[in-house]
């Protein structure tokens, strides 16, 4: 191969060098730093949703923890009414039990 | 008044610096010669320039009438990074202006650029800090636009000298150090995206367990007012049985 052809090819190569793959990697450094830093942005704004959404949990479990504690009150509750409510009905049983037939 | 090289006089050598303004005054006066410049260069280089600063690199100046000086210098620092020597392309005058720029550049900027250079006026080698682009040419800092270090009338081998120093510093340089760049954000796109699914099913989870919980919560209300209206339901029956019952005893 004589010189000026060696020189050409080898100046044609540089170019494409020049021309396409370092621009193509600065693009390429570009789109990977966008996408870097929006996941990076996405990722904080997922962290603070997860922050409040974890405050809720926490006054959820508080709230379901009251209403198991006020649910047994309510169940001890109905039982003393059931009591009471037999106690009026024994002498009132007794009472239609003893009652002398109608005619 | 007389200039000395402090350093040449500590090591016990004449560092005779030549005659300053004021010419009249027959006082001593002290600088840094040329090599004592470049030994300091090159131990700051040694040190590693700092991580802010990448950018930074320093030209080798030497005087158009030095071509030895140039084959010396060139030779010494022909591998190291951030370094290009160069030959002086003007002559008197300018020259000398142009080394009153630098050094009034040099002297504004001491805050910033830590590094600092006396302008050489008498001697044939100066030592300047440059600023290098991000990709190629390097450009001596506030040098006037495509004004190249050397002449495009300069002979084809100082041209080629320059062309291949330049085109080292890209190759071996820049190049690298674009391709690591990339690789640098590309580990930390995957990263951050990888962090991102993380927390999107983190999220994804903490938000069904809540659901569950806000379902149980409402039956267990629902369930409680029921009761509570039954109960009150009881009470009332309970209070007509009674009134009932009181009736009939009553009779
Ligand atoms: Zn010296």
């Amino acid at each position: 191969m004589d010189t000026r052809r060696q020189v050409e090819e080898w100046l044609q190569h540089s170019r494409r060098i020049v021309e396409d793959v370092l621009p193509g990697l600065l693009d390429e450094r570009d789109e990977l730093m966008r996408r870097a830093l929006n996941a990076e942005d996405e990722v904080t704004r997922l962290t603070e949703r997860a922050a409040t959404l974890r405050d809720e949990l926490a006054r959820s479990k508080s709230e379901h923890e009251a209403l198991l504690r006020r649910h047994t009150e309510i169940a001890e509750s109905m039982g003393h009414a059931m009591a009471q409510l037999t106690q009026v009905f024994e002498p009132m049983k007794r009472m239609l039990g003893e009652a002398p037939p109608s005619s | 008044m007389r200039a000395f090289c402090a350093w040449c006089v500590a090591e016990g050598k004449p560092g005779d610096l030549g005659e300053r303004e004021p010419l009249a005054d027959p006082s001593e006066t002290h600088g840094i010669c040329w090599r004592h410049r470049l030994d300091s260069l090159a131990a700051v280089l040694k040190e590693g320039l700092p991580d802010a600063e990448p950018s930074i690199g320093f030209l080798i100046v030497v005087a158009r009438t030095r071509q030895d000086l140039f084959e010396e210098v060139s030779e010494q620092w022909l591998s190291v990074p951030h370094v290009r020597v160069v030959l002086d392309r003007r002559h008197g005058e300018r020259r000398a202006h142009r080394a009153d720029v630098h050094g009034d550049r040099r002297r504004a900027d001491r805050r910033t650029a830590p590094v600092v250079f006396d302008d050489g006026r008498h001697q044939p080698v100066m030592v300047l800090p440059i600023k290098r682009a991000a990709v190629a040419v390097e450009e001596p800092v506030g040098a006037g636009r495509g004004e190249a270090p050397v002449a495009e009338t300069a002979p084809p081998r100082e041209r080629f000298r320059e062309w291949i120093v330049a085109s080292r510093a890209i190759t071996q340089g820049t190049v690298p150090s674009m391709l690591a760049e990339r690789d640098r954000w590309s580990a930390r796109a995957a990263e951050a995206e990888s962090q991102l699914s993380q927390a999107r099913g983190d999220l994804e989870d903490l938000a069904l367990t809540l659901a569950g919980l806000h379902g149980r919560n409402d039956r267990l209300t629902r369930q409680q007012t029921e009761a509570a209206q039954a109960l009150a339901a009881a009470l009332r029956h309970m209070k007509r049985a009674m009134d009932l019952t009181n009736l009939a005893q009553g009779e």
